[in-house]
């Protein structure tokens, strides 16, 4: 039997919780069970298929044990690699890629796979595409060589995925620790965002501890024991490393899942035992230092915070579009690499097609705070009749109050309507609104809103605060 | 004093061999200040200060327009490398902040929801440039220590006061009295000129200064 085997479980409701719930009930099954995703989990396979008479049966055992939690919304792929097992599981129920056709699985796979189950960067795969090189089938074909020769190690990477192989091999028993780092607490930490804390701090030591040495971790297994002997220990992984406030986040989640099934006693024990390590590329140091001491002392104060609010700490990303709010978006902050520069600036950069020279777009000053969500308020004339927008984007009548609540504001000077018409190619997400700048009085101060009109109603969606 | 024997091979730990210590952080006289655009600085430089706020002082913005004037306070400093924290339970719009000159990719936002003052604790030193808004309900000793915290640290903390809200007494107060708000000839508000009196303990005499968002 092929001793890469794995099985990869992906939730589809998405359920942290559950997802929790459903880690504990498959370490019956078997041990060193991998968090791979946001919802989903990964099973080496040698072990459990031996045990339980073959991969179907432990599939089902794990479906079973699913559905005694309350979970029935849970597919199981079963392959040879890591990549192959979640792209099985995609299809949604159970689904197991035999190793004879293990090779022909993946090679019939579209290239974008890459990006979306494997973290390859997105340059590489757009690339790739646009080189011919379509399916994975079409990029194993070319070689090795030739791949890191033009895409560096990311086109080392690429080759190893294609041709099923492992970036880093799964491990059913636990390996030759790396990096240890640990923390004894004489007073036993109860309250859940101490020991966040002190978990956030571990993540801190174990990246400064891996850092001189250029390597970061890419598999760690994260323990946290009680004054009672009560114990948590959960595999993490991520293929290009974790930064500390990626780990700091991930152990938040699973001490937090942990404390709330209720424990009897604090947190007196917390370690990382790094499994796998690979170079890592972007804290490599130019000759006069590309990071400065500010940026170390940013990403630190960000793992802080991540283990203190978790998903609340967020950083800007480019999403673009023409709605002037929507264009930056924020994102996690725990899931992002904010020590890659240059990925860092990619995130932010807007597209090529910046949207100032679009009809619909504001071609002045954009509000400064955004009003979420946005509220739904009334414009009126001076006779109290509701203004609308025509068929021919013109105003019904002069608006001359807008209804916010029980508030009446009195509008200095209007400007518009501008219509926008968004993804008009896209039935289930095409959008027409009208767009109005308001001078508005307000207690005797005058301040800019920014209102849509959308199906005949107005909505409140940018203030200039 | 004399010096210890130099060992033959340099160990591991050179720091605590006695021969090499560690100085503190060398800051030029012009990195005492946080860079703020000309306009600001002017006001800043008449006040009889140096052209910059300086490090370990704490700002109010209060008035019509907080987060107006705060993204262009801010603006030459972000790009310039420095780190902002915002730590408030309303994000900015982050496009307003990318026009008025801002690098989003130094930016970090916080929902501190109920643990304001340990994200505070986690920002101040750590980020150059922390700008807040003090939820309600927080203690106002609770304020006090961060402000003391804000002090002995190496960057600057601005605090969002909305309009009608109490401020508090700062090193500076910039307080926007009025908008005007020119209209460009496509129809479209082309600007945001903020009319800003300068004041606070460290200002001897209010000075009044104009400021435009966008183009003039």
């Amino acid at each position: 039997m092929n001793e890469s085997r794995v099985a990869v479980v992906v939730l589809s409701c998405g359920d942290d919780r559950a997802l929790h719930g459903l880690a504990q009930a498959l370490d019956d099954v078997t041990p060193m069970i991998e968090m791979i995703d946001e919802n989903a989990l990964l099973l080496p396979m040698r072990g459990p298929t031996r045990y339980f008479g073959g991969e179907d049966k432990v599939a089902r055992r794990i479906v079973d044990a699913a559905a005694v939690i309350g979970i029935d919304d849970v597919s199981v792929g079963v392959g040879s690699s890591r990549l192959a097992a979640r792209l099985a599981a995609d299809r949604g129920g159970v689904c197991i890629v035999p190793d004879a056709r293990h090779r022909s699985f993946l090679a019939a796979q579209p290239v974008t796979v890459l990006q979306s189950r494997a973290h390859v960067d997105a340059d590489v795969v757009s690339l790739l595409f646009r080189l011919g090189l379509g399916t994975l089938g079409a990029v194993a074909g070319v070689d090795r060589t030739t791949l890191a020769d033009r895409f560096g190690p990311d086109g080392e990477a690429v080759h190893v995925l294609a041709t099923g192989g492992e970036l880093h091999p799964v491990c059913a028993e636990a390996a030759p620790t790396q990096c240890f780092v640990e923390s004894h607490h004489d007073e036993p930490l109860v309250d859940t965002a101490r020991v966040a804390h002190a978990a956030g701090e571990l993540a801190t030591r174990m990246v400064c501890e891996l850092s001189p040495r250029g390597l970061v971790a890419c598999r760690v297994i994260a323990t946290f024991t009680t004054e009672h002997d009560e114990t948590c220990s959960r595999v993490w992984y991520h293929p290009h490393g974790f930064t500390e406030s990626m780990l700091g986040e991930r152990l938040r989640w699973q001490v937090e899942k942990w404390l709330d099934d209720g424990l009897t006693a604090g947190v007196a024990h917390a370690s990382i035992d790094v499994q796998t390590t690979q170079p890592h590329r972007t804290t490599q140091l130019g000759l006069w230092g590309e990071h400065g001491e500010a940026d170390r002392a940013a990403w630190a104060a960000v793992a802080r915070l991540v283990s203190l609010v978790g998903d609340a700490v967020r950083v800007p990303e480019w999403h673009g579009g023409r709605d002037p709010m929507k264009q930056f978006a924020l994102v996690p902050a725990g899931r992002v690499d904010l020590r890659d520069v240059d990925a860092a600036r990619q995130r932010v950069t807007p597209g090529e097609v910046h949207p100032r020279d679009w009809t619909g777009d504001i071609a002045g000053i954009v509000p400064t705070v955004p009003v979420e969500p946005c509220r739904e308020v009334d414009v009126v004339d001076a006779a109290g009749h509701r203004v609308v927008v025509t068929g021919r984007h013109l105003f019904s009548s002069q608006p001359a109050f807008i209804v916010d609540g029980v508030r009446r504001h009195g509008i200095v000077s209007c400007f518009g309507p501008w219509p926008v018409e968004e993804r008009w190619w896209d039935t289930a997400r095409r959008r027409r609104v009208a767009r109005m700048q308001c001078l508005v009085d307000i207690d005797n101060r005058r301040t800019a809103w920014l209102l849509v009109s959308e199906y005949r109603s107005w909505w409140l969606v940018g203030v200039h605060g | 004093m004399p010096s210890p024997a130099l060992p033959k091979q340099i160990p591991a730990n050179v720091f605590a061999t006695g021969h090499v210590t560690t100085l503190s952080r060398a800051v030029l006289k012009r990195d005492r200040s946080v860079p703020v655009p000309a306009s600001i600085g002017h006001a800043l430089r008449t006040a009889g200060l140096s052209r910059g706020l300086p490090r370990g002082s704490v700002c109010a913005v209060t008035g019509v327009a907080p987060v107006g004037f705060a993204a262009v306070l801010l603006a030459e400093a972000n790009r310039s490398g420095s780190w902002v924290a915002w730590c408030s339970g309303v994000a900015p719009n982050i496009r307003a902040l990318h026009d008025a000159g801002w690098s989003p990719d130094r930016l970090v936002c916080i929902d501190p929801q109920r643990e304001w003052l340990a994200c505070m604790g986690a920002c101040v030193g750590q980020f150059e440039l922390v700008v807040t808004q003090v939820p309600a309900g927080v203690p106002a000793a609770d304020v006090r220590r961060m402000t003391t915290m804000a002090a002995h640290g190496n960057g600057v903390v601005v605090l969002l006061v909305p309009h009608g809200a109490a401020s508090m007494p700062v090193d500076f107060e910039f307080r926007v009295e009025r908008c005007e708000w020119p209209v460009s000839n496509t129809g479209h508000l082309s600007a945001q000129v903020l009319h800003v009196v300068l004041g606070g303990r460290r200002v001897a005499e209010p000075r009044a200064f104009e400021v435009a968002i966008g183009a003039s």
